[in-house]
């Protein structure tokens, strides 16, 4: 699913939906027999989803549902608001799309999001939406790569509860698909342990190119599932800093085997990465420590389409931030347009421009120092400080441009 | 530190190109210290053009490579060649033609050089003698501006001078020179550094009181400067117009003048340097200055001109009148 869906954003726009349509269709149908191989979202767009539909319950007025659907899905502080999609325009830009192709569907949508919104998360509700939102996010990433960095910073700011949700999902995921509401007993003993294991992730993610130790070394880490999370996340970027190089390929190659171990692996990329530009855009560092790092993002974003298209767009919507100043024009305490010379005399500054130069006592001088600039000027004038200079006879002459006055008064 | 013998002390000295006649009496006797320390700026800052190697060791060994006081001998005159000391056009600025003419002022302490520069003396008819110090314009901007054929440098004996940007005191000790006993030169320096030059310089010269103050706050030292009538700018600063109107409206008499240099890298080095000299003279203009002249300083400094006028001058119908 993830091959098939993120394959065809990156050829065009809007007809590109199109398939997706037809291929959502097709799983919803399969969905209503078989539920269980639906929730394959990444995480980070499950948690946009989720914050989504809880925007949604808010905005609707389902206080006690968003109540419980907020301690269900940890949902914490009101960042989470930024990231969130509202849906209902989503749903109106489905229904246009849909209209031409199927309407039977767009009422098993509905029903289907008014059925996820009051009771819990199915399965269903949730793949209907999810593959929404994702819909979403591609146009996103496509139409306005402004909002795109937005959104990315404020997920830089709760990145700390995607974490969560990530390990939710992959657990989720893992547990056989299991519905929420019966791993929601597990989940708040999971997210304390993460909560702890949080800043020590968080620094090995910094770290992720360089030195991957395995998560399993932090002692809070009680489940086994966690365990074998983190020690396939680890292998995981692992394999990123081995075959860095190659790994565009390569990882295409691996990406429908592991899906869901670079789940984890994709955040921790991202989140390096966002570290990286968040850095960069509050730090406002050099442009060329910023391209470096352009390079660097294709590396370990290559694993899937939709970070690698960020990655892109990131780097895309830099270039121009970047260039700006240089089209800024440099700094100047002299305005050349605005300068008037009130004697041609003055237009030239050199030796030779001025009144008895050939035989004046600078001449010598000038047949020296005029050859030479910076270096070797300062070189030659030191030599001419120690007191050899002989420049031959002194005038008494005055040389100097005079300014005259005799207009004003 | 690495090298703390006077010879390298004297290596720094002279790679810094500038000796110091009241640092080198200390430095010969108090030579632990004091050549320590020329050495120790010799060995850091061996690249330094200015201020940076003073070391007294130098001069001491120069000298007496010399014998005694080796005041015979300006640019290109052996000792014992003949030459006569003419006075310039302008007031206490003397000549000294030989085979090649050279700058100097009459020496206000005969006897001691200020940075190691030579020494002219002249047995007049009635045996006394008059030492007179070389001017090298390469050193000074003031010197390069009289070379450069200034009209009036307004400097002259008695005078009283505001001189911002002293430095070491290379020129102010012969401003000081020119402006004789009865003058007085308010030596404004805001670098400690070449400052304690200029204070042992002026330990020597009566008529030199330094100020070791940043040339921006002149109401810092309003208390030691009295009104003058010239001042000199030296400060390549990018406010230089600025800080010279400052202490202008300080200390400045009405119908005083001024001399200011202008480095015009240090102002905007995107732009040539005559239209920073143009902007310059158009701000001047507007802080009740008048310029008189231009010069430039070519060849004895790189994009720099000398400007001179005068300041809140009586207005002409009344010098008519």
């Amino acid at each position: 699913m993830l091959g098939s869906s993120d394959a065809s954003p990156s050829s065009s726009s809007l007809i590109a939906f199109k398939p997706r349509q037809i291929l959502l269709l097709q799983q919803q149908q399969l969905n209503r027999s078989a539920p269980t191989p639906m929730a394959q979202l990444k995480p980070e767009d499950e948690s946009v989803l989720i914050f989504s539909v809880a925007l949604w319950l808010q905005n609707k007025g389902f206080s006690k549902v968003f109540k419980r659907f907020c301690t269900e899905a940890e949902i914490e502080g009101e960042d989470w608001k930024g990231k969130a999609l509202n849906l209902n325009e989503v749903f109106s830009k489905y229904q246009e799309i849909s209209n031409s192709g199927c309407k039977v569907f767009e009422f098993q949508a509905k029903q289907e999001e008014q059925v996820a919104h009051t009771v819990e998360k199915t399965a269903n509700g949730t793949t209907a939406e999810e593959i929404k939102g994702k819909k979403k996010k591609n146009k996103k990433n496509k139409d306005d790569t402004s909002v795109l960095e937005s959104e990315k910073t404020l997920e830089d700011t709760d990145m700390s509860e995607k974490i969560n949700e990530s390990h939710e999902n992959g657990n989720a995921d893992e547990s056989g698909k299991t519905s929420k509401t019966s791993n929601g007993d597990e989940m708040p003993e999971l997210a304390e342990d993460q909560s702890t294991k949080k800043p020590k992730e968080k620094k090995k993610k910094k770290k992720s190119k360089l030195a991957s130790t395995p998560d399993a070394d932090v002692p809070e880490v009680t489940e086994q599932k966690q365990e074998v999370l983190s020690s396939e996340k680890a292998e995981a970027a692992e394999v990123v800093i081995d075959e860095s190089k190659k790994a565009s390929k390569k990882r295409k190659k691996m990406a429908p085997d592991e899906n869901e171990n670079k789940s984890g692996e994709e955040v921790t990329i991202e989140e390096s990465k966002s570290k990286k530009s968040k850095g960069l855009e509050e730090g406002k560092e050099e442009k060329a420590k910023s391209d470096a790092i352009e390079e660097d993002l294709p590396k370990f974003s290559a694993n899937n389409n939709e970070t690698d298209k960020s990655s892109q767009k990131k780097s895309a919507s830099k270039q121009p931030k970047s260039s700006e100043p240089t089209s800024v024009k440099a700094f100047q305490r002299v305005k050349i347009d605005e300068v008037e010379f009130v004697d041609d005399r003055l237009q030239d500054n050199s030796y030779w421009a001025k009144d008895g130069a050939e035989t004046g006592y600078g001449a010598k001088a000038q047949e020296v120092l005029g050859q030479v600039k910076g270096r070797g000027f300062r070189h030659e004038k030191t030599k001419k400080k120690r007191g050899s200079y002989r420049g031959g006879q002194i005038d008494l002459q005055s040389h100097s441009v005079k300014f005259n006055y005799s207009d004003e008064e | 530190m690495v090298a703390t013998t006077p010879t390298r002390g004297g290596r720094g000295g002279f790679r810094g190109g500038r000796g110091d006649g009241g640092g080198r009496s200390g430095g010969r006797g108090g030579f632990g210290r004091s050549g320590g320390r020329g050495g120790d700026f010799g060995g850091r800052s061996s690249g330094m053009k200015r201020g940076g190697g003073r070391g007294g060791g130098r001069g001491a060994g120069g000298r007496g490579g010399r014998g005694g006081r080796g005041g015979r001998g300006g640019p290109g005159m052996k000792g014992g060649s003949k030459v006569v000391v003419e006075p310039h056009r302008h007031d206490g600025v003397f000549i000294a033609k030989g085979k090649e003419d050279a700058l100097c002022t009459k020496n206000l302490v005969p006897g001691e050089a200020v940075y190691n520069e030579k020494r002219v003396s002249v047995q007049n008819e009635d045996g006394t003698k008059v030492e007179y110090r070389v001017w090298n314009p390469f050193r000074s901007k003031l010197a390069a501006a009289i070379l450069g054929g200034v009209d009036n440098i307004w400097i002259k004996p008695g005078a009283r001078v505001l001189y911002l940007g002293a430095a070491s005191g290379t020129t102010v000790s012969h401003v000081s020179d020119l402006v004789g006993p009865e003058g007085v030169v308010y030596a404004v320096e805001f670098s400690h550094r070449s400052g304690r030059d200029l204070v042992n310089m002026a330990k020597k010269r009566t008529n030199v009181i330094p100020i070791i103050e940043d040339a921006r706050h002149p109401a810092k030292y309003r208390m030691l400067v009295g009104m003058v009538d010239v001042i000199f700018s030296d400060v390549a600063q990018p406010d230089q117009a600025r800080i010279l109107a400052l202490n202008a409206s300080y200390f400045l008499k009405a119908g005083g003048h001024f001399v200011i240099s202008i480095k015009a890298n240090c102002i905007d080095s995107t732009v040539p340097a005559e239209a920073v000299f143009a902007q310059e003279v158009k701000k001047l203009q507007a802080e009740q200055f008048k310029p008189a002249e231009q010069v430039t300083l070519e060849p004895f400094e790189r994009d720099h001109a000398c400007v001179v006028g005068g300041y809140r001058l009586p207005k002409k119908q009344k010098a008519g009148a």
